[in-house]
């Protein structure tokens, strides 16, 4: 009875809300965990549910998910279709004072399919193509809604979130000049990805992803379309193949083995690579990747 | 863990897994007596089929219309369950249970070939879980499966009769075919539902471990029916608490805990023996 009684009181204390509480946030990538991290500060408590290494496009469920949502002032979806698991999450675990924002509010979205979007297309997203965070540019809008998700959920500090805010759009800003400097030695260049993850990425960049090695968006490559592939890097003389952690090796290789490309696993999220250990870190690593292929062009 | 239980994903979660648990024991019973391990996902296999036809005739996947269809093509598949068993068994009815799988794989493989979104419904269909159920799901399976009961109470005799013994069931003039259709009919409803909550896998343990731990203890009928269900409940419940203390995926901590209730029983089994002997 003595033990039942201090675990209940233990449970008790750690689940009571004090004055000096951190916002907890649960966010559906590592890249809007990140950026929530720069935005709130040491006021807040941020975990994300997607890992770095993970395809967000699937989440295997688990209680403490959940659980984090259930507790949570503000979650942070990706929008535009990509997290649709995030709304079982959410209905879920029935927190009524959660507060949702989707980051994709105010986004250039690319892709956006004109007309209608049948199956034949693939696993196309209706909204357009869900990897803005990969435009670093998009950060900054990224950073808003949060903002505005924080202001909302915890207006007394909106005076110290909003400094934040503002400290890290000057650093991104800063940063860009850094990238686009960097990036003028490999404009134009053609790369093959595996998914088309890197569009707003290239769009930002100035680089030119000529082809996937998915046939279409979710479908496992196929014969056909790996021949052609192959023919067009060699015609376009392509060296560089952008493999998404998540993804098999085995398809990348076997092409660049056939062209003589080289394969480099780019992280298309926070924790994708070690090197990429938050949103700056993540385009260092993606820049660096490409001045190192544009380097060791044979 | 006191908070955890107070949560109400965990009480839809354990409801569900309690109800499931009920009628799955039960109809596992059957289903290891006939000898048709694998027909569940079989069924669930021609459900799926019946969703990917619904996507390429174009309909919506959360329609009435695709859950029709698929429906009609889980009768379908009950159907060629039902007319599949051979009278003198010269090809295992299992054999045609694999073969009706692949073939439905088969096609709906084909059918996306070109349409991934589908491939992800499909994925969807098999992969449910069972923290992210509603409480709508929830009542809706708990009236579905006291009606697929209610069937099983009111036709029990034949039900049993055709399990245990079928010789002697199509002796007495039993059209052993048509109550074949019945089961696998109702049980094709129960299947495809349950598979649409918790995954495949989990449907598919809850099923057949519960019975076949039944077999090792007793020959009676009862007694194989109350042990299967308690089996059931309490690998759902110690599978479920499992998954929330140790934070892990909860279909496979429900399967990993009735494995050991087996490899439990197992050893309980030979070591009653040896103390008899």
């Amino acid at each position: 009875m003595r033990k039942i009684l201090l675990v209940a009181l233990t449970l008790w204390s750690a689940t009571a809300t004090a004055p000096w509480a951190k916002v907890k946030v649960v966010a559906s990538s590592t890249d809007l965990a990140s950026i929530a991290r720069e935005v709130g500060g040491a006021l807040v408590d941020v975990n994300s549910i997607g890992q770095g290494k993970s395809n967000l496009h699937f989440v295997e469920m688990l209680p403490s998910y959940m659980l984090q949502v259930s507790k949570a002032d503000l979650y942070l979806k990706i929008g535009l279709a990509m997290d649709q698991w995030a709304d079982g999450i959410i209905d879920g675990s029935r927190n009524d004072k959660l507060t949702v924002v989707d980051c994709s509010k105010g986004i250039d979205v690319l892709e956006k399919p004109s007309g209608k979007v049948d199956a034949s297309m693939g696993d196309v997203h209706p909204d357009g193509n869900p990897h803005y965070w990969l435009d670093p540019r998009n950060g900054k809008i990224i950073a808003d809604n949060i903002l505005e998700g924080l202001t909302k959920v915890d207006p007394g500090d909106a005076a110290t979130y909003k400094a934040n805010r503002d400290a890290f759009e000057a650093r991104l800003d800063q940063k860009w000049q850094e990238w686009s400097n960097v990036a003028s030695a490999f404009k134009g260049l053609p790369i093959v990805s595996y998914h088309s993850t890197f569009v707003y990425f290239a769009h930002a960049f100035g680089i030119d992803v000529i082809g996937y090695v998915e046939p279409k968006p979710g479908i496992e490559p196929t014969a056909s379309h790996t021949a052609e592939l192959i023919d067009l890097m060699k015609q376009r003389q392509v060296h560089v193949i952008f493999r998404e952690p998540y993804y098999s090796e085995r398809a990348p290789q076997a092409i660049a083995k056939e062209t003589g490309a080289i394969v480099y696993t780019a992280p298309s999220s926070v924790g994708g690579t070690d090197d990429a250990k938050d949103y700056v870190s993540l385009f260092d690593t993606l820049v660096g990747i490409l001045k190192q292929a544009t380097e060791n062009r044979p | 863990m006191i908070d955890l239980l107070q949560q109400p994903f965990v009480l839809i979660g354990l409801g569900i897994s309690l109800v499931m648990a009920g009628i799955h024991a039960y109809l596992g019973f059957h289903v290891v007596s006939r000898g048709v391990i694998f027909v569940d996902l079989s069924l669930a296999q021609a459900a799926a089929f019946g969703y990917v036809v619904a996507i390429f005739a174009g309909f919506n996947q959360h329609s009435l219309a695709a859950y029709i269809i698929s429906l009609c093509f889980t009768m379908v598949g009950a159907l060629l369950v039902s007319v599949s068993r051979l009278a003198d068994e010269r090809v295992p009815h299992e054999a045609f249970i694999g073969i009706i799988y692949a073939g439905f794989a088969a096609l709906s493989i084909l059918f996306l070939a070109h349409h991934a979104e589908g491939m992800e419904l499909v994925q969807e269909i098999s992969n449910g879980s069972l923290l992210t159920a509603t409480i709508t799901e929830l009542i809706t399976i708990t009236l579905l499966y006291s009606g697929v009961g209610a069937i099983h109470y009111f036709f029990r005799r034949k039900f049993f009769m055709i399990s245990e013994n079928r010789a002697q069931a199509a002796a007495s003039g039993i059209n052993t075919t048509v109550w074949d259709f019945l089961f696998y009919a109702t049980f094709g409803l129960v299947v495809t539902s349950s598979v649409h909550l918790a995954g495949v896998l989990v449907v598919f343990s809850i099923l057949v471990i519960p019975p076949v731990i039944a077999l090792f203890f007793s020959a009676s009928k009862g007694k194989r029916l109350a042990i299967g269900w308690s089996v059931a409940v309490v690998g759902a419940v110690v599978g479920i608490l499992t998954s929330l203390k140790l934070d892990l995926p909860t279909g496979p901590s429900i399967m990993v805990a009735l494995i050991l209730i087996l490899a439990l029983s197992s050893l309980l089994r030979r070591f009653a023996a040896r103390v008899r002997s």
